[in-house]
């Protein structure tokens, strides 16, 4: 769930109250948006990744966390945690997906076989390196 | 009626703020409906895209990532691998030359992208890996919308169809509900692509999936098919939202309450069931490098380790099953091979469609899903320009009306004790429970009907919208009683199709006939309103299967 917007780095520009999918904020031209119904945030995210100034925190969970040190939060990093994962930068989308970290796990993990009877996973697995173009 | 009037009054009287006319009018902007606007919009068309969110940023998939199936046109060895992947699980419901042309086209679409620019992860070898389908896609696919033309209407959500006096879709009505103004779209032909419904349940991404496309389409007159293959569960975090079995990446090792092992899927459901809680743990992986990876490559899901603290190489966690209902499975919209609906002028595409046809009884799982997705999308947006210079401009100056119905125009007086949040939980405690939906049995799916029936009796009859207020809550008021209608309505064709199936197979399954029945191959097409019908179609004689799996 959207936990907060940090207000002193928010530059009032809306963008979250555009792009949320299931209208969680009340507008506040120039200003911080309004969390206006909380209980409709449904973690996609999209806010954090549209924020231009990764004001905004939102978490995997389905119940508000307490507690939280926002300031320990920002200074973390968490903010921009998943943009930057996702290659997000100034609110942009990247225009490619550039995750470095499936094939070597991929590659040290190896695949194990699946088990010979289960038809489905056996093709998939014989197809595997054919998927790449 | 004035401009100055209350949304409700304005749209009960047909007084719109902004009237457009297009070819070909899209009904949701996730993946399926881009794809649909672009295919439409490469034929020639003009076409206008309505999103209740915003396009690019809306769907599961604009929280999660998914890779979607495509085949090779040079590779016959991957082209059966993808087409027969899920045969195994289709129990004889699906038919091989729908998988060749679906992810066929998924392929090309793909292919487009990389043409476009689109930069596809690599492999060490140099070769590209395409098909992750993430926030970043559909962030693209909105750019590519906007230098194609097509006109996006952002939190604009549909409220109802335009209907001409012959049955003809030929548009849709709607509010916006940032500014409340009101909205028609008049259009040669509409393609609904507004998703499944997960009843609400808060996975991510998901919640603006109110199967709203269902009731605007079952209001037209369209049909359902498998919508007894809903009982979609999956696993996530006890307190997490991301329902994607892959992050765990074969770590896992799953236990019940007691600490016995067990296993993904059945096991563990019946382990929360019977011992009340089950447990998930990464302890197997001790290489903190491995570990490192496991957490990064999949950071979309496991954000809830570092959201919580928990350290899943240490300590077990807790796991749930989630209801997914049909976002990740097969019921919805019955489909004609050019994606055209039952309904003249309507076609559908995406998961608010039945995607039997590749998938027969389930489970599709991501893959496959988002292939459909994107290749369904192109198929029902060509369709949909066919149709549209068909009819060519007599398309809008043709007499029309909205059809809504329920939370629109009551057919009784204004009834104030209907509160919709109760609603949505009556629908929800049948829907989301383990052991009402995922097991099913006879009793219980009789009584959540009578109970379903007959809160649509009195939705129907005296759901009405609100007088006064400001434009803006007075349009997600509207929003709200038509979400909540909409839930209660796909629960309904769910439940009814259940309890007609007396076997399970699939996504379906019953405790009281817990066996596959062979003569019940066939499918079951439902529709209706006021009074929900089901009736048997048998399976297609003339579908292809791979050798041994006509089951």
């Amino acid at each position: 769930m959207i936990e907060f917007i940090a207000e002193d780095i928010c530059n009032g520009c809306g963008k979250c109250v555009e792009v949320c999918p299931t209208d969680v904020f009340d507008p506040a031209p120039g200003q911080t948006p309004l969390i206006a119904r909380h209980d409709d945030c449904h973690s996609c995210r999209q806010c954090a990744l549209h924020c231009p100034v990764s004001a905004i925190y939102v978490t995997l969970l389905n119940k508000p966390s307490e507690g939280l040190n926002h300031a320990a939060l920002i200074s973390a990093g968490k903010l921009s945690a998943y943009a930057d994962w996702l290659g997000w930068k100034n609110g942009e989308p990247p225009g490619g997906d550039f995750n470095p970290y499936t094939e070597p796990l991929r590659e040290k993990r190896g695949e194990r076989p699946p088990d010979p009877s289960d038809r489905v996973r056996r093709q998939l697995y014989e197809a595997k390196d054919r998927n790449y173009i | 009626m004035s401009l100055n009037s209350n949304v409700a009054e304005r749209l009960a009287a047909g007084v719109y703020d902004v009237e457009l006319t297009t070819d070909v009018l899209v009904i949701g902007g996730s993946l399926s409906g881009s794809w649909a606007a672009i295919a439409a919009v490469e034929e020639g068309a003009s076409v206008i895209v309505v999103e209740k969110g915003y396009v690019g940023a809306s769907g599961p998939i604009a929280a999660g990532s998914v890779g979607a199936y495509f085949i090779k046109p040079d590779d016959p060895i991957q082209r059966e691998a993808m087409v027969n992947a899920r045969m195994a699980l289709a129990f004889g419901l699906a038919d091989s030359r729908w998988g060749e042309r679906i992810l066929d086209q998924s392929f090309r679409n793909l292919e487009k992208m990389a043409q476009w620019g689109y930069k596809w992860p690599r492999i060490q070898d140099g070769r590209e890996k395409r098909g992750g389908i993430t926030p970043n896609v559909l962030a693209f696919l909105r750019q590519q919308l906007e230098r194609l033309n097509v006109t996006l209407l952002d939190n604009s959500p549909a409220l109802e169809l335009l209907v001409s006096e012959d049955g003809v879709a030929v548009g849709a009505v709607g509010v916006n509900r940032r500014t409340g103004q009101t909205w028609a779209v008049r259009a040669g032909a509409v393609v609904v692509a507004t998703g499944g419904t997960a009843f609400l349940s808060k996975i991510a991404g998901a919640n603006g999936n109110t199967g709203d496309g269902y009731l605007l389409a079952a209001e037209a007159g369209a049909e359902f098919s498998g919508m007894e293959f809903t009982g979609q569960f999956h696993i996530k975090p006890y307190h997490g939202t991301l329902s994607k079995g892959s992050f765990r990446f074969g770590a896992g090792t799953l236990s019940d309450n007691n600490g016995k092992e067990i296993q993904l899927g059945r096991q563990t459901v019946n382990a929360i069931l019977e011992t009340g809680a089950a447990w998930d743990s990464f302890g197997q992986v001790e290489d903190p490098e491995t570990q490192e990876l496991i957490l990064k490559s999949n950071y979309v899901a496991t954000q809830y380790f570092d959201d919580t603290g928990i350290n899943p190489f240490k300590e077990k966690y807790r796991v749930d099953f989630i209801c997914e209902g049909s976002i990740r499975a097969t019921g919805g919209i019955a489909i004609n091979d050019d994606l055209s609906t039952t309904v003249p002028g309507l076609f559908a595409s995406g998961d608010v469609t039945s995607r039997e046809k590749v998938n027969g009884a389930g489970p599709p799982g991501g893959g496959p899903a988002a292939g459909w997705a994107i290749g369904a999308g192109t198929y029902a947006g060509q369709g949909a320009v066919r149709f549209a210079r068909k009819i060519g401009a007599a398309a809008h100056s043709r007499k029309a009306r909205g059809v809504g119905g329920a939370g629109l125009r009551p057919t009784g007086q204004r009834r104030d004790d209907i509160v919709l949040k109760e609603v949505i939980a009556t629908v929800q405690e049948e829907m989301l429970a383990l052991d009402r939906n995922f097991y099913r049995s006879g009793e219980n799916l009789s009584a959540s009907l009578s109970k379903f029936d007959s809160l649509w009796r009195t939705l129907r009859a005296g759901l009405a919208p609100l007088p006064g207020g400001d434009d803006r809550s007075s349009a997600r008021n509207l929003l709200r009683a038509r979400e909540t209608a909409s839930l209660l309505a796909a629960a309904r064709w769910m439940n009814a199709s259940a309890l007609e199936r007396t076997e399970t197979r699939g996504l379906h399954r019953r405790s009281d006939f817990p066996k596959l029945d062979s003569t019940q191959r066939h499918h079951l097409i439902s529709g209706g309103l006021d009074e929900v019908w089901v009736r048997r179609v048998p399976a297609d004689p003339t579908a292809t299967f791979p050798e041994g799996l006509a089951a």
